[in-house]
Order: C-alpha cells, then structure tokens, then sequence
C-alpha cells in the first residue's frame, strides 16, 4: 500500500491444526532513503501452540532490510531477522543475517551471490543465475553449500500467468521437484 | 540571546573537518588488523591506535621533507619514506593526496590510508616553537556484565583518563587507570593502581629531547630496548619498520615494560647520542627458599591486573634499576648504531623448584645487554641487521633484506636467531616469541601489484623453538602461511580475501608418562566486501572460516557492520551485526571491533551465538568528543548461557 514515500505491508500466515498451530503476522514498512538506497523494517508476531503439557510460545520482534543500487545492473542487499536479544523474552528465537548482490552480467544473464548464517547453524553460501534465452523462457540455477545442494528451474511467461519449475538436490533427501502458477490480474 | 544561538549552532552543526575524522576510525581499524593480524592482544592494537590518533592530533607536515618528520609515518617502510623525500626535493611541493599515489611505492590504497596523519601544507619548518598551548583531556568507563570475578576488591568498572598538556618546547601529561575487580585507589598517598606522568622538553639544538618521569623508547630492531608495538605481526606487511630510535613520554597502560626516571637524547651533525636512567616498580610473584631466610622471585606478573589477593600481593613488589647508552652515527648509505643497556633487580630472581622448560629462564639479580645495528640502503635493496648479546652468555640476532625490484613489486626476507636463555626485559624484537627467547625462523613475503587496483601478497614464517616451551615439552616446528588478494574498483569499494595456514605442535593430552606431541594445523578463510554507498554511510559484509585439526572443528562467522554520519548533526553511529559458530575454543575466531577513541577490541568469539554491538559519537567541532558503544554477546544454548556478555563503554575527549 503506498502511503507517502513509503510503502506500507501486512502478512500473515497460519499453519498446522488444533494440535500444532503456529501463526504469524508482521507489518512492514518499506522507504527509498536516496535515489540508489531503500530500506524496509517488518515487526513480527509469532504464536506456537502445542497441545497437551506445552507452553503457548509467543515471540514478538523485527528484521529490517537494505536494499543498494550502485548502477542500474548492480544490486546489493542485507536482511538481519530478530537482532533483539534473547534475554529481552522469555522465549528463545534464532537470528539471522544475509547479505548478498546480484549483477546483469548481460542483458539476458543475472548472477547472484549471498551468504546467509543463523545463530546455531553453519554458514551457508549461496550462488545463482538467471538465463532468458527468449522472452517467454527463463532458465535458473543455482547451488547452496548448506546440504551441498545444486538447483535447476525452468520458468515461462504467458500473458496472463508465469509457469515454474524446479528441482533441488540434497546429501539426504534426494531430489525434490516444485512447481508454480502466478496469475497476472490487471 | 544573540550568544546563545551562536553556541547552540558552535554545538550541534559540524566542522569542516568532521567527515574525514569520521572515516579514521575505519582506517585505524582496517590498518590495525592487518599489522596486528596474528597478535590477540588488545594492549598491543590499542598502542597502535594510540600512536595513530597521535598523528592525527598532529599531522605529519609531509612538504617539509625532513627525514625526521616523514618516520613519524611508522608504519611506512624505509624505501616509502626516501621515496617520499625523494619525491618532494626534485619535484617540489605536494598538493594532493592523489600525487602520493602516483610516487614510487605507493599506490591509491596505501595513499587513501595514510590521508588522515598528513598535512600538504607548505614548509613550516620545525613545529616545536610554533606549537600552541592546549590540553587535551580523555577520559574512558568500562563495565562489563556479569563481571569476571565476583570476589574481586574492587568495583566491575575500569576508568582509564589520560591527560596531556602543550606549551611551545614543553608538553606533559599523565595517566591513571583502574582496571575491572581493582581499587580506585590504593597506596600512600592514595592515587589510582596506576599513575604515569612525565614531563617532556624538546629542543632543536644538541640537546633534542628530555623526558622526566615516566617514558618509553626503541633502539634498533627492538631486541634490547622496545616499549612499544612489537612490528613485523603481519605476514604479508610490505615492510618491516628497520630504524626508527626513540624516547617518547609513556602514555599506555602496561603497568610494567616502560621507564621512571630521566632521559635524555643528543644529536650533533650526523650522530645522536641517548642516555637514560630509571628506577621502576614492578610486579613480582615472590617465594622464599627452603630454610625461609631468603626472598626472591618466582615469577614475573605482566598483566597489570591486581584483583586478586596473589596478585595485589605481588604489585610493586620488586624494584627495578635500569639503565642504557645508545649511539648512532648516520653515513652516506648507512646507519650503525650501539646500544649498552642493564637492569638490576632489588631481589634476585630464581625458581625453587624448575622444571626442564625453565632450566634458560633468567636467574641473578643482574642483565646487561651490549647491541649493535645497522641499516643501509643501495638503490632497491634495503639491508639491516642487530645483535644483541647478554655478555658472554647467549644472543639475539636478525639479518634482513628488503628489496624492490620494481615500483609494483616488493620483497623482505629475515632471518631470526633468538637463542634459549637470551633475556632481555624491556625489549620486543622482529618476529620474537611472546618471551622474547628460544625461536630461530626464516621469513619471506612479497606484495605485487598484479593489475590496476588489484594487489596481491604472500608470506611465510618458518620457525623452530631449540627448546621446551608451553604446552610444547619438546623441541618444535611452527609453519604459518598467509596469501592476500586486495582489490579496490573504484574510491567507493574494497574487496579483500585473506587466507591462512599454519601447522604448529602441542602436547598431547595423557596426564601419564611422557607427554608426546601432536601437530595442529589450522586454516582460515577471510572474505570482506566495503562499500561507501555515500559520503557518510559505509557498509561491510565478512565471512570467516576456520578448520583446526586434529581436535578443533570448524569455525564460522558472518558479520555486518554499517556505519553512518548524521548531515546535519554532528553525530556517527556504528552498527554491528555477526553470528558465528565454532566446535571448540581451538577454533575460536578474533574479530577486530571499532572502540572508544585510543583503544580497541578483539573479542575471541566460540561456540553458537551473535555478537552485536551499537557504538554513537558526538563530536562539537575542536572542543569535545562524546562516545557510548553498547555491544552484547548471547549463545545460542542454553547450557552456554554463563558466557553471555554486556557491555558498556563510555568516552570523553575535550580540548581545552
């Protein structure tokens, strides 16, 4: 919702049943500061609810995000999620933190890199591109070091919609297969 | 009314001069980690930082062209330094910071850092007459939670104030500082654990300087006589920082390494000519023999801490008498100097009960110490050397070679021999050990500039300890590496990848039978990404990565900095965000931390946690300097949860 300068977001999203429910709600705001620099901050609302002898957990926080465009072909980002100490609530949440950048190395190839860590867990780098060898068709792929896992998606464009497709490997799971309908509504 | 709106917009509106302060900081910080790249000290970093902001109060008047005044750029190499002075004799003044960059040796990253310490004004001569009176007043608080020791006697807050005083030829000052755990004051008269003054004289005849009370010095290569920063931490530094003599008024805080008494330094025509006194109190862990009739000393406490009841009972309790000689004379090519220095203790030192690694440890109550040095220069190749000799007993001595073959590519090699048993008290010599003995070692690097703006360096350290050290009960070999690839796209972004090996042995953990060694081997991996979106916001992305091996696991860090400068107001903020993970204290990871002003922080990072920290400055033009820095480290388990940490920094500067 643009409100001003800003933009003004709401989520949320419910999972689970009677017995396992989590629920979580945020609202967001997001500011171009400068002509090359945006910034956005999201206040969370998690709810957990377990049946039987388990607490409900509830956990309130935020994340925040910058956003940099040193040229028109160059992006770089950096989202920090719950920098608030644990010693502030009752309940423990993890935090992370990403930082990345993306590059047009041509008008039809995008590559991009990020590194994304959690607190308890490794470090997990990530690499990616893009390919439009038309204008209906994308071609991805990608590779995370966390799992050591390769990704690979097709994507085509329609007028109305977007199809995707994709599929992801893993040590343990093997591969794992998605696909996406977005709807264009105007 | 007209007054008070003058000193509300005095107060809250910047100076000219704010912005390029506000990048120092980082500079500090960048050139600190990489001089001070294997060194967990943080004294060590923050004698660096010290001297920095002392050549920012006073920057170095480059036009001037005085050999004298351009070394006062310690941290440039003898080959920058002529450079410099060559530069500036044949083609006359400097204007702009980008004419350094285009001068033999150096080049825009090393131009861009040095820009804060220089000034391009014209030729004033010597700056000691010129010199106004003023006072500087800095004044630090600490408190850190929970506190390490909770049966300390004193209160968990240290206060750390430094003042400083010129006057045309005089200058002086002092410092006094409480430690967490210590008293405020102790003593008779009461005064502060630890109080420093001196008074210092300097003049432009034979007689150059006279320092009262409390100072420092550096003769040579640092074998015999070194308060200072120890140099040569950084395997791939383009330089090693050869010459360099100096007495200097003693501003840190290590309680025990510096001088009392008076010194004095000559210079006629092509010689200098040193001479210093002292009669010291230091701190000493004492024991008495046998039949309880003689005192002596056990060991030597060099921390300054005095929290608990054996080291509060070991302040002050040895003194030291010391003296020393130094000469120099300078030739065409060549610089030689002499150096005769001697310590004698009130009570003698010795162990009751040695075991085979202390069989070299000093013992007696007397240690003279004879050096001599040289450093000559023939075109692009740089030779210098020092030996240091406890009379007839055992040595120190290093020979080393720098060398540029060309404007884009340089080269030093060193050779070390610091045999088991030389001892030497105040001094911190080129690559030495944390003792300053038992190491022999071979060190080589060289930095090329392998394309615009793209710079790459390399290192290696090969060293053998003759003898028993810690946690090592067997003679040793230590190997550490270190490839750097720097690249600098434009004014506006650093890329930086740093990685390092070493293989190292340590002793075994059986608590049984004799104890047989292991050899560790570690790795690390350092990746920073700076960007300057705009004159007042920098960003800064690291990852780190560390494997110890056989026992230490792996270690991992992802940190982002960003800082950014208020345009209307003059105010900065620092922000710090970082996770990291390690298996073990082994594989534990040091990440440099920007600090109060003269100080810095190098918090070992290990198991699963955050480490973040928020630090705000306020500065009103010349007139005061306010920082607060609030930084927290919380593990991610529970059952680590003792580690947890608060801190609370507090800073005032004021010029007056």
């Amino acid at each position: 919702m643009p409100a001003g300068n800003a933009g003004l977001g709401v989520v949320y999203s419910h999972f689970g049943y009677k017995d396992l429910m989590r629920h979580s709600a945020g609202l967001a705001c997001g500011l171009k500061l400068s002509e090359k620099i945006s910034a956005g901050i999201q206040t969370d609302f998690f709810a957990e609810k377990t049946a039987g002898e388990y607490d409900e957990r509830r956990s309130l926080t935020f994340e925040a995000g910058i956003l940099i465009t040193p040229s028109e072909k160059i992006n770089v980002g950096i989202h920090l999620f719950n920098p608030v100490p644990n010693s502030l609530r009752k309940n423990y949440l993890p935090s992370s933190l990403r930082a990345g950048a993306g590059i047009w190395l041509s008008s039809s190839l995008f590559a991009c890199a990020e590194a994304e860590m959690s607190t308890g867990r490794n470090i997990d780098l990530k690499a990616g591109f893009e390919y439009e060898p038309s204008e209906t068709i994308k071609i991805r792929g990608g590779f995370s070091s966390e799992n050591t896992s390769f990704s690979f998606g097709i994507g085509y464009l329609m007028k109305f919609a977007q199809l995707d497709l994709g599929f992801v490997t893993h040590e343990m799971l093997g591969v794992t297969s998605s696909a996406s309908i977005i709807f264009r509504l105007r | 009314m007209k007054k008070l709106k003058l000193i509300i917009v005095f107060i809250l509106f910047p100076s000219g001069s704010f912005s390029q302060e506000e990048n120092v900081s980082e500079i500090i910080a960048s050139i600190a980690e990489e001089l001070a790249d294997d060194e967990t000290n943080p004294e060590a970093a923050g004698i660096f930082a010290e001297k920095l902001y002392d050549l920012i109060e006073k920057p170095v008047r480059v036009n001037s062209a005085e050999e004298s005044e351009l070394s006062r750029l310690f941290f440039l190499t003898d080959f920058q330094i002529k450079a410099l002075a060559d530069y500036i004799h044949s083609s006359g003044r400097i204007y702009s910071i980008y004419e350094v960059a285009s001068i033999p040796g150096f080049n825009t990253d090393l131009a861009r850092m040095i820009s804060p310490f220089l000034s391009l004004g014209p030729e004033t001569g010597s700056g000691s007459d010129s010199t106004p009176p003023g006072s500087v007043l800095l004044s630090s608080f600490s408190l850190r939670s929970p506190a390490s020791d909770t049966s300390a006697p004193g209160p968990p807050w240290k206060l750390l104030t430094r003042y400083k005083f010129t006057a045309g030829r005089f200058s002086g000052g002092f410092t006094a500082e409480k430690d967490a755990g210590e008293l405020l004051f102790t003593g008779k008269p009461p005064l502060p654990d630890f109080f420093s003054a001196s008074l210092t004289w300097t003049g432009k005849g034979i007689i150059r300087k006279v320092i009262a009370g409390d100072f420092g010095a550096r003769f040579g290569m640092g074998t015999s006589i070194n308060t200072g920063l120890m140099t040569g931490l950084s395997l791939t530094q383009s330089g090693y920082l050869s010459g360099g003599d100096e007495i200097r008024s003693y501003t840190s805080t290590d309680e025990n390494i510096f001088f009392r008494g008076v010194a004095i330094q000559l210079k006629s025509g092509r010689s200098g000519f040193t001479v210093f006194s002292s009669i010291n109190r230091i701190d000493a862990t004492t024991d008495t023999t046998d039949n309880g009739k003689e005192i002596f000393i056990d060991t030597f406490q060099r921390t300054g801490l005095h929290n608990t009841k054996t080291s509060v009972a070991g302040k002050d309790a040895l003194t030291e008498y010391c003296y020393g000689i130094n000469a120099t004379s300078d030739f065409k090519y060549f610089r030689l100097g002499v150096l005769w220095t001697g310590s004698r203790f009130s009570l003698p030192v010795r162990k009751n009960d040695p075991v085979p690694e202390d069989i070299y440890d000093f013992t007696g109550t007397v240690n003279t110490t004879a050096t001599a040095y040289y450093k000559a220069i023939f075109g692009r190749i740089l030779f210098y050397g020092e030996i240091s000799s406890n009379p007839g007993q055992r040595i120190a001595s290093i020979q080393g070679l720098s060398f540029r073959p060309s404007d884009r590519l340089s080269m030093n090699v060193l050779y070390r021999d610091y045999n088991p048993g030389f001892k030497s008290f105040h001094g911190r010599g080129l690559f030495s050990s944390s003792a300053g003995d038992n190491i022999r070692g071979v060190f080589a690097n060289f930095t090329y500039e392998a394309a615009r703006h793209m710079f790459l360096s390399a290192g290696c350290d090969l060293r053998i300890n003759p003898w028993l050290k810690y946690r090592c009960s067997a003679p040793s070999l230590a190997v550490k590496r270190e490839l750097r690839l720097k690249y600098l796209p434009s004014d506006k972004v650093t890329l930086e990848a740093v990685y390092n090996s070493g293989k190292s042995a340590l002793n075994r953990q059986e608590t049984i039978g004799i104890r047989k060694q292991e050899t560790i081997n570690s790795k690390s991996i350092k990746c920073v990404f700076k960007y300057f979106p705009a004159d007042n916001l920098s960003i800064t992305t690291r990852i780190d990565y560390k494997s110890v091996q056989p026992a230490g696991g792996r270690g991992m860090l992802l940190l982002q900095d960003i800082s950014y400068r208020f345009a209307k107001i003059p105010v900065s903020v620092w922000f710090r965000y970082s996770i990291f993970t390690t298996d073990s204290w082994d594989s534990r990871l040091y990440v440099y931390e920007n600090d109060l002003l003269n100080s810095f922080s190098i918090p070992a990072l290990s198991g699963e946690g955050s480490r973040s920290y928020i630090m705000i400055a306020w500065k009103a033009k010349k007139l005061i300097n306010l920082r607060i820095k609030y930084g927290i480290t919380e593990m991610a388990r529970e059952s680590e949860s003792e580690k947890n940490t608060k801190e609370l920094k507090m800073q005032v500067k004021m010029w007056f």
